[in-house]
């Protein structure tokens, strides 16, 4: 800054910058602007304190980043979170039981190398979670917390409690098809026969 | 025709033609010292951080082509009154009337920082934070609602039912307190 700016200029560029000035008035201080030097650098300064104060309220405030979407949004995407990590864990318990089923004592099949199937499991369950990034949720949007511990309880014993005994919980028909019929044949045989030596 | 050469005249020599501009090299220079101060002066004036860039491009452009007809002791206010004019010629351009730009020029820079730039203004952002706890509780409600959460001093005089001149006095003086911390060299 070339010299101080006077108090009373200073509180001229920071009405200025709030948009607080009425329009008369404004249109004199831009007036001004084209040949007072020590206008310019006030309001430039107003500006630039006015970035610093919002940076430091920001980041004193509890609640920093405003969510958009109400309550009502957070606690569906976070029902859909839920049942999104339920399918993935089911995936990826599936998975383990496969390896498991395939990795006999007498080692006929190393599942570390087909990574036809490596491969199948980690697309599937790649897009089971990329489900969870499509509803725009960031990751403390998704943390867990009490109110979701309650939810998450009521979605159980709905899923649970069903008229039709046959089933624990609904999984999508698409995801049931997907893994049905992509299973390679090498998989299908080992389905049909764990101790099948290739 | 002869050519100069053939009538014994010298060629311009291309040194003589780099006189006429500024060398890149100091522009640079002026950049790092007042590009800051410039941008935010234009953002005050055109509140849109894409069209403050703008017009801090076509000044520094300005500033090499014709900058060298400036004195070395107004170079600043040069470079001022060059960016005043280029915003001026924006906001015509873009028929930016006064009732748009009734918005808070610090939440419109949308500009993106260098690395080192972003230490710097850490130490600032602290010192006024630090200003900010410090400040009265009434005088920091004010600036956070005004500055913060954007809203006017008629609106922050109505929710907090007090006259407008003390809502006015109190962000005055919070701002005199917030300033002299944020010209604090560190």
């Amino acid at each position: 800054m070339s010299k101080p700016i006077s108090e009373e200029l200073s509180w001229q560029a920071f009405l200025y910058a709030c948009g607080e000035m009425p329009p008369e008035d404004a249109e004199a201080f831009e007036e001004s602007l084209a040949v007072d030097q020590a206008a310019r650098e006030a309001l430039a300064h107003a500006v630039l304190v006015g970035q610093a104060v919002t940076t430091a309220a920001a980041a004193t405030d509890p609640i920093a980043v405003p969510v958009t979407g109400g309550p009502q949004r957070r606690s569906l995407a976070r029902s859909a979170a839920l049942v999104a990590g339920l399918l993935l864990a089911f995936g990826v318990g599936w998975v383990v039981s496969q390896s498991w089923n395939v990795a006999q004592p007498d080692g006929s099949v190393d599942i570390a190398d087909d990574s036809s199937v490596t491969d199948f499991d980690a697309n599937q369950l790649i897009s089971l979670w990329g489900n969870v990034g499509l509803l725009g949720e960031t990751e403390s949007d998704l943390a867990w917390g009490d109110e979701d511990e309650q939810e998450s309880q009521s979605i159980l014993a709905a899923g649970l409690v069903d008229d039709d005994s046959t089933t624990e919980f609904n999984v999508p028909a698409w995801m049931l098809a997907a893994v049905e019929n992509n299973l390679p044949p090498e998989m299908e045989d080992d389905m049909r026969n764990p101790n099948r030596i290739p | 025709m002869t050519t100069p050469e053939e009538a014994g005249q010298d060629l311009p020599d291309k040194g003589q033609i780099a006189q006429d501009r500024i060398d890149p090299a100091v522009v640079a220079t002026l950049y790092i010292e007042y590009g800051e101060e410039l941008k935010a002066f234009l953002i005050g004036l055109l509140r849109n951080g894409d069209l403050a860039g703008e017009a801090l491009q076509a000044t520094f452009t300005k500033a090499v082509e014709v900058g060298h007809t400036a004195r070395q002791e107004t170079i600043k206010g040069w470079l001022f009154r060059v960016a005043y004019n280029e915003a001026m010629a924006i906001r015509r351009r873009q028929k930016i009337h006064w009732k748009s730009i009734q918005k808070l020029a610090w939440s419109q820079s949308g500009s993106t920082e260098a690395p080192e730039e972003n230490v710097t203004r850490w130490e600032t952002v602290s010192r006024v934070r630090t200003a900010l706890d410090t400040l009265p509780a009434n005088q920091q409600r004010v600036v956070r609602m005004r500055i913060y959460e954007e809203k006017t001093f008629a609106v922050i005089a109505e929710e907090l039912d007090l006259p407008l001149g003390t809502v006015l006095t109190r962000m005055r003086l919070a701002l005199q307190k917030l300033e002299k911390q944020f010209d604090q060299k560190s």
